[in-house]
């Protein structure tokens, strides 16, 4: 009962992050999206979409490189193939500073977790299940997946209190 | 205090702290486990509402955004059906979700759910054909779920009392189970406390046997060495008359050696002379007996020596079959030369009686010692009362009587006064001069019989003169088998 409900619990774990960004390009600006935002990126960034935030609609996210994902997940029946951005490419796109991640849901939850963790789970920020977009009903737009079947260390409640879904924006600290 | 007593009292308080540990630890550990249970129940309850409480809050977001819709503010359709999608999520994932199927069992709850359900199948399908203006869309989602606001309340609340009444009903249950498991702990340390008492209380009786054991060889090897002793004193008392035993034959013997001698010689003369009628008349009525005398006469000192052999030998500590009347016959032998001039001993043995099991001579001894005791009494009761001299009388029987054999050996002397009776047998009491007796006769002799023979040796107060009995178990087996094996 409780591991089953704990599964839809969007809580997040801390850990040390770090990566080294290129500094040069820090004054050149994203691009501005021109579809509706899909997910919003905050805190120690060193590359923005305006003064303070990176923004992204859907295709702008689908215009980094592709990453899939073919998993079984507490959520979904039998295997599944997710497609997404790698959390580690998103964050070194927008020069991320920080070690922790706030990931905040469209219910306004917040959920805090290590971004070393994520990368070395090699944790993505998907977009598409089966080919299909992810629509909010189906947890979407976004949902941090890991590769969950690749370790068993993936299919504990400590990664998947982790994999939060209609994932809204991430703070970055 | 006894070793064993001490170490029970070691034992006590090692037992009284390993009872309070186990019951302290008991206690904290059902007082933590009550603890977890009840929060548990309360996770429970707050897992229950919680997801009820999600929907009902995407449901008034819902609500509120197609309220200012319908207001003419500034909301978009895209946030309209986003907050709609949300609200849809959220009522799909207590509709599908695993972990919340005890919920949906809730009557209440699994029939506003359904309800929930069909509406947005219904929103869905008005939501296809309506335009995509906000207010449309706002009209569409307030009129069906503006009735759910109530109805979420109301399973919200169901929910908490569905889960404090399954909570109330899983602690009762549990709460019984571990009272059962209370009474199986109570019940496994008493038998474990049992066990334990019973453990050491067989390892004291162990403890006390095997101390016992020790004690008991203690004192047969202190009888062992203080009967050799005795007999060894006695065997010096004994040595002048056995050597008179001896000496008589051997003077006799010499004589009618030199006898034979000479009629040899006197026989077998070379010097012409006939030897007359007369002498060979003589020689032939004579030699024969001073033969068969001399034979008769080293006969009993074979005997005597034999006797003495016997007795001197030294106890090696082994039990062996034990003839009573060759012990008896052995005793009157050895002892006769030193008693012949002042008693007569008399025995009266019953032929078949079995052999007994004991260290061979000890029994001899015990016998030497009651009838020089008894000779020794006579003389000096005749001595002191200055009476006129007359032979004193032991008589010495042994006969079955009923499971015992007794040995009685009874004099006509003056008997041991009552008051001394139940002295008698006490180490170091004596009733002869110094220098006379040790006093150890009598109570080694007790020691004998009772720890050789496991028999007993008492005064019969209940005759004339003093009667000492020794009273012998029969062997287990039939007397005759004893005998025969003993032969």
């Amino acid at each position: 009962m409780m591991r089953g409900f704990s599964k839809y619990l969007s809580a997040l774990a801390v850990a040390a992050f770090s990566f080294c960004a290129p500094i040069a390009q820090a004054d050149t600006p994203l691009p501005a999206p021109n579809g509706r935002v899909v997910l919003e990126v905050s805190g120690a960034i060193n590359k923005h979409t305006n003064d303070a935030v990176a923004q992204f609609d859907l295709n702008q996210l689908k215009a980094l490189p592709v990453v899939e994902i073919t998993t079984s997940t507490p959520w979904t029946d039998g295997v599944v193939t997710f497609a997404g951005v790698s959390v580690a490419h998103l964050l070194q796109h927008v020069e991320a500073q920080g070690d922790t991640l706030h990931v905040t849901a469209l219910n306004d939850y917040t959920a805090t977790m290590a971004a070393r963790q994520l990368i070395e789970a090699g944790a993505i920020l998907a977009y598409d299940m089966n080919g299909k977009r992810l629509s909010v009903r189906d947890k979407g737009p976004l949902w941090v997946i890991f590769p969950f079947d690749a370790n068993e260390a993936y299919q504990t409640d400590a990664y998947w209190s982790m994999a939060v879904w209609q994932v809204k924006s991430i703070s970055i600290e | 205090m006894t070793a064993s007593s001490s170490l029970r009292f070691r034992i006590r308080p090692g037992l009284i702290f390993l009872a309070v540990i186990l019951v302290v630890s008991y206690l904290i550990f059902t007082l933590s486990f009550r603890e977890k249970l009840e929060d548990y129940a309360i996770e429970f309850r707050e897992n229950l509402t919680w997801a009820i409480f999600q929907v009902q809050k995407e449901l008034t977001n819902t609500l509120r955004l197609s309220e200012q819709a319908a207001a003419g503010r500034d909301v978009s359709a895209d946030d309209l059906l986003l907050s709609f999608d949300i609200l849809v999520s959220r009522v799909n994932l207590v509709i599908q979700g695993d972990g919340f199927e005890e919920l949906r069992q809730i009557e209440t709850v699994k029939e506003t759910l359904d309800r929930l359900e069909q509406s947005i199948a219904r929103i869905d399908a008005a939501l296809e054909t309506t335009d995509e203006s906000p207010a449309a869309i706002a009209e569409i989602l307030y009129r069906v779920l503006i009735d759910f606001e109530d109805d979420l309340q109301k399973i919200s609340l169901e929910a908490i009392h569905y889960s404090s009444e399954r909570n109330t009903m899983r602690n009762a249950e549990i709460s019984s189970q571990m009272n059962i498991l209370q009474f199986l702990f109570i019940g496994n340390l008493v038998i474990i406390v049992g066990v334990i008492v019973i453990a050491v209380r067989q390892a004291l009786k162990a403890y006390n046997a095997a101390f016992k054991a020790e004690e008991q060889a203690m004192e047969r090897r202190f009888i062992e060495e203080t009967a050799e002793r005795s007999k060894l004193e006695a065997l010096g008392s004994l040595a002048g008359g056995v050597a008179h035993e001896i000496n008589t034959p051997a003077q006799y013997v010499t004589a009618n050696l030199d006898f034979l001698k000479d009629a040899f010689n006197d026989l077998t003369r070379t010097d012409g002379k006939a030897i007359s009628e007369e002498d060979l008349a003589y020689y032939r009525d004579e030699v024969p007996a001073a033969i068969s005398q001399s034979s008769e006469g080293m006969r009993q000192v074979a005997v005597i020596v034999q006797a003495i052999k016997h007795f001197a030998h030294p106890g090696e500590g082994n039990k062996d079959r034990v003839s009573i009347p060759d012990e008896i016959r052995n005793a009157v032998l050895l002892t006769n030369n030193q008693i012949k001039y002042a008693v007569d001993v008399s025995t009266d043995i019953d032929p078949d009686l079995p052999l007994v099991v004991g260290r061979p001579n000890e029994l001899n001894q015990v016998l030497i010692n009651l009838i020089m005791n008894a000779s020794y009494a006579i003389e000096d009761s005749q001595k002191s009362t200055g009476a006129e001299f007359e032979m004193g009388r032991i008589s010495i029987s042994a006969k079955l009587h009923e499971k015992n054999i007794e040995i009685r050996v009874h004099d006509n002397g003056p008997g041991v006064p009552k008051d001394l009776a139940k002295r008698v047998f006490d180490p170091f009491f004596t009733t002869k001069p110094v220098g006379v007796g040790t006093g150890q006769g009598l109570a080694i002799s007790q020691r004998i019989v009772f720890s050789t023979f496991n028999g007993k040796l008492f005064l019969d107060d209940s005759v004339e003169g003093a009667c000492f009995v020794i009273q012998l178990p029969v062997p287990d087996i039939e007397p005759e088998q004893y005998v025969q094996r003993g032969q």
